[in-house]
């Protein structure tokens, strides 16, 4: 709250200081004399920009670039002396401007996310707006006019196409698509409907006499009504975006909102060219033809749009060595479908939407790793960023007397009928989809979809285009708009949490993706298909098969790379996100612990590693291969820390153990670790980012997660077929890994640190090593996407005794305790044997252990994000490595 | 004269045969929650299938062209002929040729409920079909998924989508199930281990899982199949 107050209150006083020279520069202004004024700012204070601010924005937004010319001079004026420094303000005013208003806007925005408790209550949009009105009234206050506005312009070519395009981007396709039937109903349907209703009526209560003396005809009234009856998708965005309702609700006010953009671009040209037209010119030829040209701006505009993105995905096919840019083309190649389709004077929004939303799936196919990420953020900064910038601008067009013609009439006729034939047209037009919608709408979803009518910034828009010269009043309408958009974002936006919350809305659930979920949801498709295939019938599981079989055929064919295809799979994804997420929960609580002695025992690994590296490598050379050229790179927390420091630390354990074996360990580490960090280099350049891609490093990664794969299939296998337990002893030893390795499935999970517990007798480290590893490698594990997984080959029932860690067979033979099983024996030549030493202590503390386990279990396992105190106490930290340091 | 006689006679026959067939069809329409008028499009897609037969085998089904690139083609022709899937839940194993009434039984899983039912019968479909999912898992019907089973599917499940391997399907399905047992079972003794998915707990890890819009199907009640006569095997 504080920060609040006091940056507000700069905010002020920066004002205040060029509120003193306002006059002179609101007079100035007039004259346009920015060349001779810069001479007098010489010495001026530094604030001075804000109030000169005022009458350049004010062209440089009207006409943008104009200004640049005008001030290009560098100085200006004829130069009698070399000037050691010089005051250029005019030379750099626009841009400087243009920052310095996304900066403020920006620092509204962060002054009101700074305070939760308020952002709760009324959504962030209205916030801005007010802000907005504070900014505004200094402004006022400052120059005496309004000299920042909101133009047209600046709207519609640089502040929308952003945040349409951001929209397009992330739609959820699916749910759009097969929700696209309802969204059209309401996009075109509704749209007409509510443009001509309002218009009518507002012109039946003029002629009734309820407004007074107004100069607007019929189709004027039209007009108005076309241009306020579009739902605005920015502030129906910021609104719903917080209030969380279920995705069917938002998607259908969110998809109408960007779809009626189409429809009413072509009712406000139609009725715009009418207007010039005059009533009497018009006859059934020009609505002919204007129903014409709707249907050719709207579907031109989609289908310019899909051009577009599909261009986009090609080119994103061949970008792998300009890897660095590739992630601007999105960018351009939106912005560019956006002004084809304007200067083609078809439905830009439409376009940039669709050009979104049929790009998204190639190029995040397509690009990189790295590249989507930075598509994804910039995408979100762009958008969220010229929203704010909307919104605060909406405030400070307010804020100007010139604008504002007062009819109270005419207003609040305007707020009413704008309510009233949304919720007339929402209601008849569900009653109707509720026919053949599967699952029908709720009353309380209309109510909602009806209350989720906000008007925005794209009305405000295309009011002020209209032309004076043909329309006398059109003052009054942009105050209404104006009014309708506060009315509506402000208090319908307020309002709209507390009803959802009254009316018990279903919400989106907020759960995890889960893999089975994803699984069933690919059994449902196919089996709604299937039922339809046998019991006759086309329906919408019909079409979407067919569809996708066409799109898999053919368009993946074209605009996928082939590499990129075999991970797109949906349930690979999920698959993948969910390894990412164990990964970094992983090497998070690693590094939370204070020290990375998870990996210290890390060579119980290495003999996996050597024997898989042998033995894959024959079996399966194509993963090695795969491995190798992998472009992926394995999440940073494959190679960063953790490596590097894990050769020192285990290296030293086992050196703690036999002084004579750590040239073996080291030896096999050398032969078998990738080099530690000193190779991981950063060069400066512009187009790369140059990270270590040692090879070695690629597979240790991957040896390690068949590992963790195998480890944790064991279970999993149990279900199957146990296996046979071949001694007393190791039986033992095997079930109580079983749990940990079910919670490391949990673990799909989130916490290494439980299941480290269950066993982590004796050395918590090897527990450490167990999960945790198995987490690291799922990271990886993707890496070899289609590869084949050593973890399932078909000797895998012959591999089952590989579950029990190969310490622990190798202590059992060690120890002498037993006999080794035969199947011991098979592996014995592959367990290492510096770790011997390390064994008989697990064994002697597992008993404990498992009463441990039975002791807590519960909160163990199910804390899923908070790891639970320890029941051991941590291990003692390692020797400090150095001493050992001359060993690496 | 035999034949003057004759006709009457006929077409007495033949109207209380519609009549039989109509009362029938309400009997069906009864059991099944269909309407009448989509039995009858059922049923006429049912003898174009069988090929105008009393019943319908799984060679029938086999050779609908549309399911030949369905993966899940062999589960869901043997959900029609499973004991399970007609509503009476004790019975266990499968038929081997389904009439019409059975076929109407595993259709009506698929059927959007009532537009104004309460919560409890919609509790009560969303088992039903929950349960009909559940037995397609479960192949051999001892009320567990095992991992076996669960395996298959998902592997025939994502074979066909190309590029995923056999291996990587695999280890799908084993996380899967994994992320089934941490859900379920997320503590066991030490000595336990996880044997399968019961149908509890299909229910337990479904739970989150809208199914109104996911499990139903629109029966028209206008014929559509003549529509695709040409592709039709029939």
């Amino acid at each position: 709250m504080a920060t609040m107050q006091r940056t507000r209150l700069l905010l002020c006083v920066m004002l205040m200081v060029s509120q003193g020279r306002s006059l002179p520069g609101a007079a100035r202004s007039e004259h346009n004399g920015h060349e001779t004024e810069t001479s007098s700012d010489h010495g001026t204070s530094s604030s001075s920009p804000h109030t000169e601010t005022g009458d350049v924005t004010d062209s440089g937004h009207d006409v943008t670039g104009d200004s640049h010319g005008e001030g290009g001079g560098h100085g200006g004026g004829p130069i009698t002396t070399l000037p050691i420094v010089s005051w250029k303000w005019s030379h750099v005013s626009v841009p400087y401007l243009v920052a310095l208003w996304i900066l403020v806007s920006w620092i509204c925005k962060l002054i009101i996310e700074a305070n939760h408790h308020v952002t709760n209550i009324i959504p962030e949009s209205a916030l801005l707006i007010c802000f907005g009105f504070i900014l505004g009234g200094m402004i006022w206050g400052a120059d005496k006019v309004q000299t920042f506005k909101l133009t047209p312009t600046v709207f519609f070519f640089y502040l929308l196409p952003q945040i349409i395009l951001d929209a397009g981007y992330f739609m959820p396709n699916k749910l759009f698509f097969s929700n696209m039937g309802t969204i059209l109903v309401y996009a075109i349907i509704g749209t007409c409907w509510n443009a001509a209703s309002v218009g009518l009526s507002l012109w039946g209560c003029h002629m009734g006499g309820a407004m007074g003396d107004l100069d607007i005809g019929l189709l004027q009234y039209l007009l108005f009504g076309s241009l306020i009856a579009a739902v605005d998708p920015v502030a129906v965005l910021a609104v719903f975006e917080q209030v969380h309702v279920n995705e069917v609700l938002f998607i259908l006010v969110f998809g109408e909102s960007l779809l009626n953009d189409g429809v009413t671009v072509v009712l406000f040209n139609v009725f715009d060219s009418f207007v010039s037209l005059g009533g009497s010119q018009i006859d059934a030829v020009e609505i002919i033809k204007g129903i014409i040209s709707f249907f050719v701006v709207a579907f031109g505009g989609s289908l310019l749009g899909m051009v577009f993105g599909l261009l986009l995905s090609l080119l994103t096919r061949c970008t792998k060595n300009i890897q660095i840019i590739e992630a601007g083309f999105i960018f351009v190649l939106g912005y560019l479908s956006y002004l084809t389709a304007e200067m083609l004077s078809l439905s830009a929004i439409l376009a940039i939407v669709f050009c979104g939303v049929s790009c998204q799936k190639y190029i995040n196919a397509n690009m990189d790793e790295k590249s989507v990420t930075t598509v994804r953020y910039a995408m979100k900064v762009l958008a969220n960023g010229s929203e704010t910038i909307i919104f605060v601008f909406l405030g400070i067009s307010a804020v100007d007397k010139t604008l504002w013609v007062w009819n109270t009439g005419f207003i609040l006729l305007t707020l009413l009928f704008i309510f009233v034939y949304r919720v007339i047209g929402v209601f008849f037009l569900t009653w109707i989809m509720n026919k053949f919608r599967l699952v029908p709408l709720e009353v309380i979803d209309q109510i909602i979809m009806s209350y989720g009518g906000l008007r925005g910034a794209v009305a405000y828009g295309l009011a002020v285009m209209l032309d004076d010269s043909k329309i006398k009043e059109k003052n009054l309408m942009v105050s209404t708009t104006l009014i309708v958009v506060y009315f509506t974002v402000i208090l319908q936006g307020v309002t709209m949490k507390p009803l959802v919350t009254w009316l018990k809305v279903k919400r989106a659930a907020v759960c995890d993706i889960t893999l089975i979920e994803k699984v069933q949801n690919k059994v449902f498709d196919h089996m709604l298909v299937a039922i339809e295939d046998i019991s006759g019938q086309i329906g919408h599981n019909y079409m979407r098969d067919k569809w996708s079989h066409f799109e898999e055929k053919w368009m993946s064919g074209i605009f996928m790379k082939p590499s990129a295809r075999k991970n797109r799979d949906y349930v690979f994804n999920v698959f993948h996100k969910l390894n990412l997420k164990d990964a970094m929960s992983y090497v998070a609580e690693g590094e939370r612990r204070g020290s990375l002695e998870f990996i210290r025992n890390e060579s119980a690994f290495v003999d996996f590693k050597k024997k898989y590296g042998e033995k894959f490598s024959e079996v399966m050379p194509d993963i090695m291969a795969d491995m190798a050229d992998d472009r992926h790179p394995v999440s940073p927390m494959g190679r960063d820390p953790v490596p590097s420091v894990s050769l020192e630390m285990h290296e030293q354990t086992i050196k703690g153990v036999r002084e004579a074996e750590d040239i073996n360990s080291h030896h096999l580490l050398q032969q078998h670790l990738y080099k530690g960090r000193k190779q991981h280099r950063h060069r400066y350049s512009r187009s790369h980012f140059e990270v270590n891609k040692d090879e070695n490093e690629v597979q240790e990664i991957f040896q390690r997660t068949m590992r963790s794969r195998l480890e944790s299939f064991k279970s999993a296998k149990m279900g199957v077929a146990p296996p046979k337990t071949i001694t007393k002893h190791q039986k033992k030893d095997q079930q109580p890994k079983m749990p940990s390795r079910k919670s490391t499935d949990k673990s799909k999970s989130y916490h290494s640190g439980d299941e480290d517990f269950e066993f982590s007798e004796g050395d918590s480290a090897s527990g450490y090593e167990a999960s945790g590893d198995s987490l690291a490698m799922r990271v990886t594990y993707r890496v070899g996407a289609g590869i084949e997984n050593p973890a399932f080959m078909p000797e895998l029932d012959y591999m089952a005794p590989m579950q029990i860690p190969p310490w622990l067979a190798e202590a059992e033979l060690d120890s002498g305790m037993v006999a080794p099983s035969q199947r011991a024996q098979v592996r014995l030549p592959w367990t290492p044997s510096n770790l011997r030493r390390l064994a008989p202590l697990r064994i002697s503390t597992r008993s404990t252990d498992s009463f441990m386990r039975a002791d807590a279990p519960t909160t163990q396992e199910r804390d899923e994000d908070e790891f639970p105190p320890p029941l051991t106490p941590p291990p003692p930290p390692p020797p400090p490595s150095d001493r050992h340091g001359g060993h690496m | 004269m035999g034949s003057w006689q004759a006709r009457p006679e006929q077409q007495q026959q033949q109207q209380q045969q519609q009549e039989q067939e109509r009362w029938h069809y309400e009997e069906l329409a009864h059991k099944s929650g269909f309407s009448t008028e989509q039995i009858k499009n059922l049923h006429k897609r049912f003898r174009q299938l069988s090929g105008n037969k009393e019943t319908i085998s799984r060679a029938n089904l086999d050779s609908i062209p549309a399911l030949a690139n369905n993966p899940l083609k062999k589960q869901i022709i043997d959900a029609f002929f499973d004991k399970r899937n007609q509503w009476q839940d004790d019975e266990v194993g499968s038929l081997e040729e389904i009439g019409l009434e059975h076929f109407l039984m595993v259709m009506s899983h698929f059927r959007p409920p009532a537009h104004k039912s309460g919560e409890e019968e919609r509790q009560a479909a969303r088992r039903q079909k929950l349960r009909f999912l559940f037995n397609m898992h479960d192949t051999d019907g001892d009320g567990i998924i095992t991992l076996a089973e669960y395996r298959k599917v998902v592997e025939e499940l994502l074979s066909k989508s190309g590029a995923i391997g056999h291996q990587t399907a695999k280890a799908i399905a084993d996380a899967a199930m994994l992320e089934v047992a941490s859900i379920n079972a997320p503590h066991m003794a030490p000595d336990d281990f996880y044997e399968g998915i019961t149908f509890e707990h299909f229910q337990q890890i479904l739970k989150g899982l809208e199914m109104e819009s996911r499990m139903h199907i629109r029966f028209l009640d206008v014929d559509t199949t003549t529509m695709r006569c040409g592709k039709a095997p029939s």
